[in-house]
């Protein structure tokens, strides 16, 4: 998850995203069984198509209230470094999947895969920062 | 930026998580100041200098 500290406003993030991921894995469940059973075409399809992104987008939402509410610089920076990296490797990757299909014809990724792409890099950025940052047991 | 965080703090006997509690930050900060790999904000920086009864020139050290 996006944000392994600590500090106070890190526990209410850490809280709040795993309400978030709750509710996401159960409104995606009720909308794929929707979309299978019972949703037609048209309006009610797009509604129970877009329904899951819900929880997501208050996620993204909730890391901005978080990257407020740190009072931990080090930290806030910390976090701001990975969401940067994650950023940057979907923006790639959107930038070379356009250019792809522009002049190669090729096919679009496939669904999701641009997410896995952000949270690819802001877990690598992480993993990084960790190794950089191991503090010793002892002091 | 060089700094004296880590003699001081043992001149006085504290940890880092004793330090980082006094500050309000996490023992992540306090290490990452000690070792250079961060320099802190002008309000982190005075809070130190409070904390230890030094001024910020006593405690940090401009390399350049």
């Amino acid at each position: 998850m996006f944000c392994q500290c600590d500090t106070a406003a890190g526990k209410r993030y850490r809280r709040d995203a795993q309400w978030l991921m709750l509710a996401y894995f159960i409104v995606l469940f009720a909308s794929a069984w929707a979309v299978k059973h019972w949703a037609g075409h048209g309006v009610e399809r797009y509604f129970w198509s877009v329904l899951p992104t819900i929880p997501i987008i208050g996620i993204i939402a909730r890391m901005g209230k978080y990257l407020q509410e740190e009072t931990d610089e080090y930290v806030r920076l910390l976090n701001m470094k990975a969401i940067l990296a994650g950023t940057g490797a979907l923006l790639t990757a959107v930038v070379i999947s356009d250019f792809l299909r522009a002049f190669a014809k090729a096919p679009d990724f496939a669904p999701f895969v641009l997410f896995l792409c952000f949270a690819a890099g802001m877990a690598a950025m992480q993993f990084v920062q960790w190794l950089h940052n191991r503090v010793p047991a002892n002091e | 930026m060089n700094n004296r965080l880590r003699n001081l703090r043992a001149e006085r006997g504290w940890s880092q998580q004793t330090l980082a509690e006094k500050l309000e930050v996490s023992r992540q900060s306090v290490n990452a100041i000690e070792t250079g790999k961060y320099d802190p904000s002008l309000p982190l920086a005075f809070r130190i200098a409070r904390i230890f009864g030094l001024s910020i020139e006593q405690i940090f050290e401009d390399v350049a």
